[in-house]
């Protein structure tokens, strides 16, 4: 009789044991502390940066070569051949001659070239002249175009 | 932090304000850790699994729904987690590593802490060889001290099957311990 009295009470002892050792172990890891690093925004955001980055460069890449390309195909060499059609058009259409010039050039009476007085010059060495009196008559062999000059381009 | 701040912290989140997210993290990630620990993760394992948890919480934060608590919440993806890296990881590895936790918690008496983290030793290796559900149950209720609502919400079951399961986990585990406790001479300060 007595055994069987004891027994729900040793049932009962032993769960109250249980969950007193189960809430000892609780509070055992509840003296833990998580030992990793604070919280920093995750790795994806600075690849997404490092993408763009590159993804700029590549179009900044695109946009200077395609300048280049460009630069290379309208250089003076390559836009001369099409002035001089152009202009070979616009005579025809002006119905000028083929050796008349295309413009005359005058230069002004007061645009004198050279100096107009004597200049000493004093040479390096005595063994040289001394040039004196130089002449301010300079010559400008001046020829305007012509349309066969044109032609032959 | 109040739950109700804690739940404020993670709507904003939710609305995309990174700040508050890395705010939130850095609240959470002791208990989350523990958490860890009470499920039989080691050290090392548990702090990844706090890192695996608020990397998923990230990306689902859009998800969130105001209806449950901020924190049962992340329990719910940290109890996940841990289920895998327990399925990864080497049986013999898991356990509540006891040593350790009681040097953390400090004791007056040297012979006493001994004593105490054997026992505390040998409930942590009793709880392992319960099933995963069970050991689950009885780590949300009593090792974490969570009722019956939140750990059914975690567990993402009903209220009356987490009461059940409980049950059936401390008849088990008192069918484990029963030796122990019988073998004992001072049954009174077991534990």
């Amino acid at each position: 009789m007595n055994k069987e009295h004891n027994e729900p009470q040793q049932v009962g002892e032993d769960y109250l044991d249980l969950v007193v050792g189960l809430e000892k172990l609780g509070r055992a890891i509840d003296s833990a502390e998580y030992p990793g690093r604070a919280w920093s925004e995750p790795q994806k955001s600075n690849t997404k940066w490092l993408i763009r980055i590159l993804t700029a460069s590549a179009a900044a890449a695109v946009v200077i070569c395609a300048i280049a390309l460009h630069n290379r195909f309208n250089t003076p060499e390559a836009i001369l051949p099409q002035a001089a059609t152009t202009l070979q058009t616009e005579a025809i259409a002006m119905n000028v001659q083929k050796d008349e010039p295309l413009f005359n050039l005058e230069l002004p009476a007061n645009l004198a070239l050279g100096p107009t007085r004597p200049v000493k010059i004093t040479p390096p060495t005595a063994s040289l002249p001394e040039i004196t009196n130089i002449s301010p008559a300079v010559s400008v062999d001046f020829q305007p175009p012509t349309l066969s000059s044109i032609w032959t381009r | 932090m109040s739950p109700e701040q804690f739940d404020n912290l993670m709507q904003a989140a939710s609305r995309g304000d990174k700040k508050a997210f890395g705010q939130l993290a850095n609240t959470a990630q002791d208990n989350l850790y523990r958490f860890a620990l009470s499920a039989g993760l080691p050290g090392h394992l548990a702090a990844e699994a706090v890192q695996e948890t608020l990397l998923r919480a990230y990306r689902l934060r859009k998800k969130w729904q105001q209806d449950s608590r901020a924190m049962t919440w992340l329990c719910g993806i940290a109890l996940n987690v841990t289920r895998e890296y327990r399925r990864k990881c080497n049986r013999a590895e898991t356990g509540v590593e006891v040593g350790a936790l009681i040097g953390l918690a400090g004791s007056t008496n040297e012979v006493n802490q001994a004593e105490h983290a054997e026992n505390l030793a040998a409930l942590a290796r009793a709880l392992e060889q319960l099933p995963d559900r069970q050991r689950e149950a009885l780590s949300c209720r009593y090792l974490r001290q969570m009722d019956v609502k939140t750990t059914a919400e975690i567990m993402a079951c009903a209220e009356g099957t987490v009461k059940a399961t409980t049950a059936a986990a401390l008849s088990n585990l008192r069918t484990i311990m029963n030796i122990k406790i019988r073998n004992h001479t001072d049954h009174s300060n077991y534990f």
